[in-house]
């Protein structure tokens, strides 16, 4: 299974970033062969949409699961019509941790998408 | 002939200086061309004679003839459109990115896979206030751009036999520059104050660029506050009317009323000077 995994940074041992859209980083891992890509989000800085076309990406990498702290309402809805199951590592998780834990089933399923005073709230934090 | 009124600050008294001036000329046009918050209406209160829905082309997947080839999506500079590929086989459309470029309808490669319908974006309100035609744009809340409404708004205008006042949005962005694209004389109205200043002066670089004739109107004068005329007179700009500062005029406007009479035969006499200034 490939997994699509927001990072802070390019390695396994970066944090998962909370943001989806803006994410510094994406990892692509693939759970049979323990292989990883990291590829810096190129929608990170733009105006708008840069939810949708992440999740564009997420279909375009062909993973079946994407890990990240928030998705947004947009992206949210894009990642579940294409059947993409969607799961929260929140609090200090790296990559490593968080694809551990999706392995082990230990990892909460998004069902819903982060509501937006949530997730101006996390913008504010952030910065 | 059309004049706009601007301002590089919102909340200047653009408004209170177009209806007035409006109302002094009628009879004319007043158009209220700040789609996003339009309030002329309040003070004129005209008689709506009818209401025209502005819509514009959005696309729509026909799910019979689409490939789902993503070309589309892909093209889309505003990403309002998702396709997913087979198997899944979805489109998504997000109208609130929609910018109704086209670009979709003009890439797809399937006859017929995508049409484009029209969606209501706004709508046109026209009526009388008096001697005084009035229309105003509404668009609806959420719409990505103004652009189109006042694009439409400002194609009136010049269909109009006689007179426009055309109250424009705030600020110096794009809806502003279609408000002030056709006209033939722009009045910007400014208040004394440093911020007022400042934004009067990115609206005058607007404006220059854009070739126009301009003069100056202040607004919420005061004795011995030269902070607008000082700017004025450094930049070779003409100060054509002032409205002075006064608590009665705050006290009338905050129950959607205005000095109609007081300012009339001065406004006309503004009218016929910027008819001459504009050749």
């Amino acid at each position: 299974m490939r997994v699509f995994v927001t990072a802070k940074g390019k390695d396994l041992d970066s944090s998962v970033d909370p943001r989806f859209g803006r994410a510094e980083y994406y990892i692509i891992y693939d759970t049979e062969t323990g292989e990883f890509k990291a590829v810096e989000n190129p929608f990170k800085r733009g105006q708008t949409a840069v939810g949708i076309s992440l999740a564009q990406r997420v279909i375009e990498e062909g993973a079946q699961a994407a890990i990240s702290g928030n998705f947004g309402p947009n992206a949210f809805e894009v990642l579940k019509a294409a059947g993409i199951s969607l799961y929260r590592a929140g609090g200090d998780l790296t990559v490593k941790e968080a694809l551990d834990a999706l392995v082990k089933g230990k990892l909460p399923a998004m069902n819903s998408a982060t509501p937006r005073e949530v997730a101006e709230k996390l913008e504010k934090e952030l910065k | 002939m059309i004049i706009s009124v601007a301002s590089g600050k919102g909340g200047t008294g653009k408004t209170t200086f177009s209806v007035l001036l409006a109302r002094a000329v009628a009879p004319a046009l007043y158009i209220d061309a700040d789609v996003e918050e339009p309030n002329g209406g309040i003070f004129l209160k005209p008689d709506i004679e009818r209401e025209e829905d502005f819509t514009e082309l959005v696309p729509k997947i026909i799910p019979e003839k689409c490939t789902y080839c993503g070309e589309c999506a892909r093209a889309c500079p505003y990403k309002a459109l998702v396709i997913i590929p087979p198997p899944a086989k979805k489109d998504l459309f997000f109208p609130e990115l929609c910018h109704s470029c086209g670009v979709c309808a003009y890439v797809c490669p399937e006859k017929g896979a995508l049409i484009e319908v029209p969606r209501k974006k706004g709508v046109i309100r026209v009526g009388k206030a008096g001697d005084l035609d009035f229309m105003e744009g509404v668009l609806n809340i959420g719409e990505p751009t103004a652009v189109p409404l006042i694009k439409s708004l400002v194609k009136r205008a010049r269909e109009y036999p006689g007179d426009v006042i055309l109250d424009a949005p705030p600020g110096t962005s794009c809806p502003v520059v279609e408000a002030v694209g056709e006209a033939d004389f722009v009045l910007l109205v400014a208040e004394p104050t440093p911020f007022g200043v400042h934004d009067l002066s990115l609206v005058v670089d607007m404006v220059r660029q854009l070739d126009k004739r301009f003069a100056v109107v202040v607004n919420k004068a005061q004795e011995g506050n030269t902070l607008v005329e000082d700017y004025a007179r450094r930049e070779g700009i003409p100060v054509l009317f002032k409205i002075p500062f006064s608590e009665e005029i705050a006290r009338m406007y905050s129950r959607g009323e205005l000095p109609f009479g007081r300012f009339e035969a001065q406004l006309r006499e503004l009218h016929l000077k910027i008819k001459e200034m504009a050749g």
